[in-house]
């Protein structure tokens, strides 16, 4: 167990540094002139140059790749290019708001994919059919699309909850929560879908077996059948689905912050690419490639946990 | 409650009121397809089970005997007739009402493979129907213990999954939560035939120890007439929904009346390729003569 977390850590750490080192490189051929955008339009050519020499952007790129690998693995991030401020600081400010509304999403999802799912599973018929053709119409419908609607009926129409902006938790747990209910609705619907099919096909394949079929003979609810038995043997694969699904809620989350005004990492990243501001985009790259591993991890742990028969020796 | 124990012998002489009583039973499925006549599954079956008894029901695949024993144990839905369990009628119970029959009657299934939870350990799925049922956990526990004796399984098998087992040993442990509530009837839906020749005979001879030592009934389906033949007070034969012959297990499954009885019965193979030749003659020309549709017609599950 012990060795398998290790190993699992280790080839976690390995992704981050590959992942953050493609990123490093992709950058340097994004044509935009940095040095040009920092000293803006009115600078002359000789302002721009003397900015780059002084980014060290006129250095060889391995040269400069090594020095940016050495300088991160010490734990250092470096300051942003525009603002100076320290990346760390940004991501701090940045990671409330989008693990708020990513985490937020991932509950909603395994607690409505369950209803959903396990109801489906029960009640053949028009119930079922139902929920499966929402869960495909859920699927198709583009994010974006679902957080603007949800922002105007729900925030400015019916002026339910917020339509912008974020609010820490230390502040008021209350208006937290009210900040991010609508975004993480709009970001859980595709991952809904998708864990609520899943879960109503293992579902209904774990409810043929002779098991359930003796509980059933013994005159025990559909209720106590699913959640003491079923449930538990018919989660590994929709919690493999989730687990996937959470590399799209990252992605995701950049549009649902730009439709909710919410400061987060998402927005961040968009800004800072567009700038060319390599050392915050590179920073926001490690901080979720991070948090993807440690979600498998955790989903890994959670499988094994689920079915003995896969547990990690 | 009445004492299960009963004297197997007197059980089945005719004389007293049977513990189960199947009365003119049928089981209708509506049809998936459109327009096309309902499936009946059971066409008015009638049987009785006596306390102490075994009553094995054969047939080949498709022909009911399946369907039956769900019949008795509420999964499939009695479309018209009764089931009479000691008295009271249980084929019209909603599930609430089924629960007060848990530890009156139980089943074992075929597959020991899933009829078992393979994420709860074994000392798990053995205490849940006692504690679903009030029981104590430390008693719970202790009959647990007695329960794995019983069976002939080793004491420390309680802290293990499902999968550590043999196939032989996962039906002891299905035979042994059948047997934890102390049940009067046990639906044995072909609990052997799954398991391999020497497995067959020593869970089998396990069903004989435990009715002799409890009273306990069996209905026992399955299409092996050899198993059948040993383990069977009286045998019932079923062929496309209908119960076609009764009667002592002896006599069925060496004398049959009906010609579809003798046709199963030259179906079953022996173990000497002269004697088996000579059956595969005589079943021919008995196939020839007889225009039911014989058990040959689809393979046996």
């Amino acid at each position: 167990m012990v060795v398998f977390l290790i190993r699992r850590l280790l080839a976690g750490i390995l992704l981050v540094i590959l992942v953050a080192s493609a990123t490093y490189i992709m950058l340097n051929y994004t044509g935009s002139d940095v040095a040009r955008n920092i000293v803006g339009e009115t600078a002359t050519p000789e302002q721009a140059l003397a900015k780059a020499a002084e980014l060290g952007l006129n250095r060889p790129l391995g040269v400069r790749y090594f020095d940016w690998l050495g300088t991160t693995l010490s734990g250092d991030l470096g300051k942003s290019w525009f603002n100076n401020v320290p990346v760390s600081t940004t991501l701090l400010n940045g990671l409330p708001v989008t693990l708020s509304i990513i985490f937020g999403a991932l509950l909603l999802s395994a607690l409505v994919s369950v209803v959903l799912g396990s109801l489906a599973a029960l009640r053949a018929g028009w119930f079922d059919k139902t929920v499966q053709a929402s869960a495909v119409l859920a699927d198709s419908i583009p994010g974006f699309l679902v957080a603007l609607v949800l922002a105007m009926v729900v925030a400015v129409n019916l002026g339910w909850l917020p339509a912008t902006g974020f609010v820490p938790f230390q502040r008021s747990a209350v208006e937290w929560l009210r900040s991010i209910t609508l975004p993480s609705i709009a970001l859980a619907f595709g991952a809904t879908a998708a864990t609520t099919q899943q879960l109503r096909g293992s579902m209904l394949d774990v409810l043929k077996l002779d098991y359930v079929r003796t509980l059933r003979s013994r005159g025990l609810s559909d209720g106590r059948i699913v959640f003491k038995h079923v449930l538990r043997n018919a989660a590994p694969p929709a919690v493999t689905v989730l687990s996937l699904q959470f590399i799209g809620l990252v992605g995701g989350a950049v549009i649902v912050e730009k439709v909710f005004g919410l400061r987060g990492i998402g927005s961040i990243a968009t800004s800072a690419a567009v700038q060319g501001d390599a050392p915050v985009v590179l920073g926001v790259v490690i901080v979720m490639v991070l948090i993807v591993v440690v979600v498998n991890l955790i989903a890994d742990l959670a499988y094994g946990w689920l079915n003995p028969k896969v547990r990690a020796e | 409650m009445i004492a299960a124990v009963e004297a197997p012998e007197e059980s089945h002489n005719g004389s007293e009121v049977p513990l189960l009583s199947i009365e003119d039973v049928t089981v209708q499925y509506p049809s998936k397809k459109w327009r096309s006549p309902d499936f009946l599954a059971l066409k008015g079956v009638s049987l009785d089970i006596r306390a102490g008894e075994t009553v094995g029901l054969v047939g080949e695949s498709g022909s009911g005997k399946t369907t039956l024993g769900r019949a008795v144990l509420g999964l499939a839905p009695v479309t018209t007739g009764r089931i009479r369990y000691d008295g009271q009628v249980i084929s019209a119970m909603n599930r609430k009402q089924r629960r007060t029959l848990s530890d009156e009657i139980q089943v074992v299934f075929q597959d020991p493979y899933t009829s078992l939870n393979p994420a709860l350990t074994v000392l798990d799925i053995l205490t849940e129907p006692l504690l679903t049922a009030g029981t104590g956990r430390a008693q719970a526990e202790q009959r647990v213990k007695d329960l794995l004796e019983q069976v002939h399984l080793p004491r420390d098998a309680s802290n293990r999954l499902p999968r550590e087992f043999s196939g032989g040993q996962r039906q002891r442990i299905a035979i042994a939560r059948a047997l934890c509530r102390d049940p009067r009837l046990i639906v044995c839906d072909e609990p052997v035939s799954a398991l391999d020749l020497s497995n067959q005979s020593r869970v089998l001879d396990l069903f004989i120890e435990i009715q002799e030592r409890t009273g306990v009934s069996y209905l026992f389906v399955t299409h092996d007439l050899s198993v059948v033949r040993y383990i069977s007070h009286r045998v019932a034969v079923m062929y496309k929904g209908e119960i076609i012959e009764t009667g002592d297990a002896a006599k069925v499954t060496t004398q049959p009346k009906e010609a579809y009885t003798q046709k199963l019965l030259l179906a079953a193979p022996v173990p000497d390729p002269a004697r088996q030749a000579s059956r595969r003659a005589a079943r021919q020309k008995f196939s020839a003569k007889l225009h039911v549709a014989g058990p040959f017609e689809s393979p046996a599950s």
